[in-house]
């Protein structure tokens, strides 16, 4: 069988599976509902994370997470920063048993939770950030009122007794926010379609007008389904006309008026950079990813203190990571720079 | 105000700012800008601005659709300023350190991160040291309103140029560097008046000449017969030499030239003029001299033969009286009235006078005080191919030390002898488009490339000042030619009011009585 021939019958698999027609019946079952956008948004706080593996020996791995919250006003087609917070913390991950049985309760409940998973140190690692995402959007919602809390992925959290996104539910709460959990890509199929939720949608917004800002709820069933403890109601928003995605939007309050919600969040999803998504977002994932440009620097302060500390400059050398761990000197970190420099 | 921060910086290369304005038009080419090192402040200025190329604008520019915000420094504030920002190029002209305030030149770079601010008046009056013969031609550029002070004793101590091309203000500059001159009294000046431009009052706009601000310094000379307010100016023919012929008679062949020379030998008593008028070429000793070359040479002769200045005056050469006031330290202006336009007759009248100028300097250097010759269009008697003929190239090059300085004014400088180009110790260049120009105007000039940049994008009425008569090189803009300016800047006077007015009007009773009951304003004559 020729390479050709392997192509097309693969394309046909895929055509019989997610082909859309040009005009049709897709999603016709799915009901939308319009909203506008408030003339006055809320000021929106945004709060998105990032980590970068710097060292890795053996199973041990050393990471940066870096956490950045934003405050804007949206006055006047201007988006004004007001407040900005960024953490940073230097966290140990080892996915070796014995060292986790010698770490506090957090650290075993992270390493429980994400057992199994084809690479735990990320998993762990991005948990960890999600855990204080969450302390410091706490903190900021006790010291405001009145505001969007913008939070990066969907409001569910992992065990109960570090439940940050059920206090922050209560927080936002009490002091009047609405809070919004939105997820940079979703992958998910929540209506049972064989497309994803977002090409589903996408296909399906012919039958909406011109125009129009829309969401439609998740079926019920797969709200329950959700993996942890799902503090959200789930929607998927168009939050503006052009925008060429759906965005999954957890709604964590302010639950029985969803178009007055999305309305304040709109305004803010007209950024030409980011037509459809909250800038404010934007800034703070961009805000949050120095700690990846900044990684060399990071290293560097590695190095001394780990020579200073008398440790073998070789092997902390040879323990220098990429971004996403993997040690610079693994083998196939050489042959996928030779594949890049001699194609 | 800060308007951004160093993210790179090199001794040789300068600095780059990432700028956190809200709109990149704010800053301009040449502006001084400050560095806030640790030891240092880095005085600075602007040598470029970009926008770098960015993927992301690339994606985006074109995509604008309806209800969408555009990306620009008013509508996005990123998390570290503009998410689209720009940049500045920074060239560092002295440090400042900031212990003692003392000057030094920029061998060093500030630390990343360094904030960059406008430079204020404070920082400039570090920098620029009023002496006693300083005097202001404008603000400096990027921190109105400072004055900035050139040393014009400095100035005139070796020949200088002043660059531009046509229409950018190079009249309006010749003006304000001569009254500085005479306010100072750093010399006298010697200005072909072309157009009417310096007398009393100007034919062309009506402002105020020099005669006008230097009553008792400055004499008129005129060629118009018809001005009474002037000084006639009679020239004997037998002052003209060859070389003159040669220079005002442009792109003579080389036969006509050698002919020249031929009958300057033969003349006897005759003056050259006569001798080629009355040259006749039926006759000629043709191993000597072509009679058609000779028909030729006296068809272009006719011009010159017929100007009405040039006569026998029986011993009114105007050009003793010329030199006994250039004596008494004054100032002359030639006006060339009716002959304004005929680039013969300035070309023929310029080297005449510069050629006795300088003999007579050289000569008696000592019982002369410091004049200053302003060449406009000096590439006509500058340019290689008749350099040789004309007293210009050595005024420029040898009679620094006869206290006779040449002004270059030019708006040609790539045709400009490259050898007088050299001699000249200060420049003041205006805008130029022309590469050939630019790269000439800047010839030996440290940071070249840099102001390479600022010349071609300077705007009209601004210079660019470089040499010893500054403190560091600077780009000014030109103060307007006005009264009130000149009296306030230049001649330290105050503004001219009307209490002024009523002063200088009762002393005029006193000398000629009152002529008339009511008081008539100060006319213009012209």
């Amino acid at each position: 069988m020729s390479l050709a021939e392997d192509m097309r019958k693969e394309l046909e698999a895929a055509r019989a599976q997610y082909s859309v027609p040009m005009a049709g019946d897709v999603g016709a079952g799915l009901r939308f509902s319009g909203f506008k956008e408030e003339a006055r948004p809320m000021d929106m706080i945004a709060v998105d994370g990032s980590y970068s593996f710097l060292l890795n020996i053996s199973s041990w791995r050393l990471a940066m997470i870096s956490v950045a919250l934003l405050r804007y006003s949206f006055i006047q087609d201007h988006f004004a920063k007001k407040d900005w917070r960024m953490i940073q913390r230097v966290v140990g991950i080892d996915t070796y048993e014995n060292y986790a049985e010698r770490q506090g309760d957090f650290y075993k409940m992270l390493y429980e939770f994400t057992r199994g998973s084809k690479e735990q140190h990320r998993e762990m690692v991005n948990e960890w950030r999600r855990f204080i995402e969450g302390q410091l959007a706490v903190n900021v919602a006790e010291d405001t009122k009145g505001c969007i809390i913008a939070v990066d992925g969907a409001l569910s959290t992992f065990p109960k007794q570090f439940d940050f996104i059920g206090r922050l539910v209560e927080v936002c709460e009490k002091n009047g926010h609405l809070l919004v959990g939105i997820s940079k890509d979703s992958q998910l199929h929540a209506f049972g379609h064989n497309l994803t939720d977002e090409d589903l949608l996408k296909s399906a917004e012919r039958s909406l007008e011109d125009g129009a800002l829309a969401f439609i709820r998740a079926p019920e069933k797969f709200e329950k389904g959700q993996k942890g403890f799902l503090y959200g109601d789930v929607y998927y928003c168009r939050f503006h006309p052009r925008s060429g995605k759906w965005f999954r939007v957890d709604l964590g309050t302010m639950k029985g008026e969803p178009e007055k919600a999305f309305g304040h969040v709109a305004p803010y999803c007209r950024s030409l950079l980011a037509v459809g998504y909250p800038l404010p977002l934007v800034e703070a994932h961009r805000m949050a990813v120095t700690v990846r440009h900044l990684r060399g620097a990071y290293q560097e302060t590695v190095m001394k203190l780990a020579v200073r500390m008398g440790m073998d400059p070789r092997q902390v050398l040879d323990g220098l990571t990429e971004i996403e761990g993997r040690k610079r000197s693994a083998f196939h970190e050489y042959l996928d720079r030779l594949s890049r420099d001699r194609r | 105000m800060k308007i951004g921060e160093i993210v790179s910086a090199s001794v040789l290369g300068g600095l780059y700012a990432k700028l956190q304005l809200e709109n990149p038009e704010d800053l301009r080419i040449a502006y001084p800008v400050i560095v806030e090192g640790k030891t240092y402040d880095f005085y600075c200025m602007v040598e470029d601005i970009l926008n770098e190329e960015s993927e992301i604008a690339e994606q985006l520019a074109g995509c604008a659709m309806g209800n969408v915000i555009v990306p620009t420094g008013e509508t996005h504030e990123g998390f570290a300023g503009p998410i689209f920002y720009s940049k500045a190029k920074l060239r560092p002209i002295q440090l400042i350190e900031k212990k003692n305030r003392k000057l030094s030149e920029p061998q060093t770079i500030p630390p990343y991160f360094s904030e960059c601010r406008h430079a204020t008046k404070e920082d400039v009056e570090l920098i620029y040291h009023p002496t006693a013969k300083s005097a202001t031609i404008g603000s400096i550029t990027g921190v109105e309103p400072f004055y900035v002070q050139l040393d014009f004793e400095k100035l005139v101590e070796k020949p200088f140029a002043i660059y531009g091309r046509t229409g950018v203000g190079k009249s309006i500059l010749n003006k304000l560097l001569c009254c500085a001159i005479l306010a100072k009294k750093a010399g006298s000046v010697l200005i072909f008046d072309m157009h009417g431009e310096y007398g009393v009052y100007s034919n062309t706009d009506n402002t105020e000449g020099l005669k006008y601000y230097f009553p008792h310094d400055v004499e008129v000379f005129s060629l118009d017969p018809e001005n009474a307010e002037a000084r006639q100016f009679v020239l004997e023919p037998e002052f003209i030499e060859p070389d003159d012929l040669v220079v005002a008679l442009n792109n003579l062949s080389d036969q006509m030239v050698d002919m020249i020379y031929q009958i300057d030998r033969e003349k006897g008593q005759k003056d050259l003029i006569t001798a080629i008028r009355t040259l006749d070429s039926a006759n000629l000793d043709e191993s000597k001299m072509h009679p058609a070359t000779a028909q030729a040479l006296q068809r272009r002769m006719s011009r010159i033969s017929r100007l009405p200045f040039i006569r026998k005056g029986g011993g009114k050469d105007a050009f003793g009286q010329l030199m006994a006031l250039i004596k008494q330290g004054k100032s002359i202006v030639l006006d060339f009235g009716e002959f304004g336009t005929d680039s013969t007759v300035y070309l023929f009248l310029a080297n005449v006078l510069a050629r006795r100028l300088f003999e007579q300097y050289t000569e008696m250097n000592e019982q002369f005080p410091r004049l200053i010759v302003f060449l406009e269009e000096a590439h006509r008697f500058l340019a290689p191919a008749v350099s040789s003929y004309t007293i210009f190239s050595k005024l420029a090059r040898e009679t620094r030390k006869f206290n006779l300085i040449l002004a270059i004014v030019d708006q040609r400088p790539s045709q400009i002898d490259q050898e007088v180009r050299s001699q000249v110790a200060n420049r003041l260049v205006m805008s130029l488009k022309e590469p050939s120009d630019v790269e000439s105007a800047l010839a030996g000039v440290p940071d070249r490339a840099m102001w390479q940049n600022i010349i071609s994008t300077i705007p009209p009425r601004t210079v660019a000042v470089i040499g010893d008569a500054i403190r560091i090189p600077t780009v000014i803009d030109v103060m307007p030619y006005k009264d009130i300016e000149v009296r306030e800047h230049i001649l330290g006077t105050g503004a001219w009011t009307a209490d002024k007015e009523k002063e200088l009007a009762s002393k005029a009773d006193e000398v000629f009585g009152k002529g008339s009951e009511q008081p008539q304003p100060l006319g213009k004559p012209r």
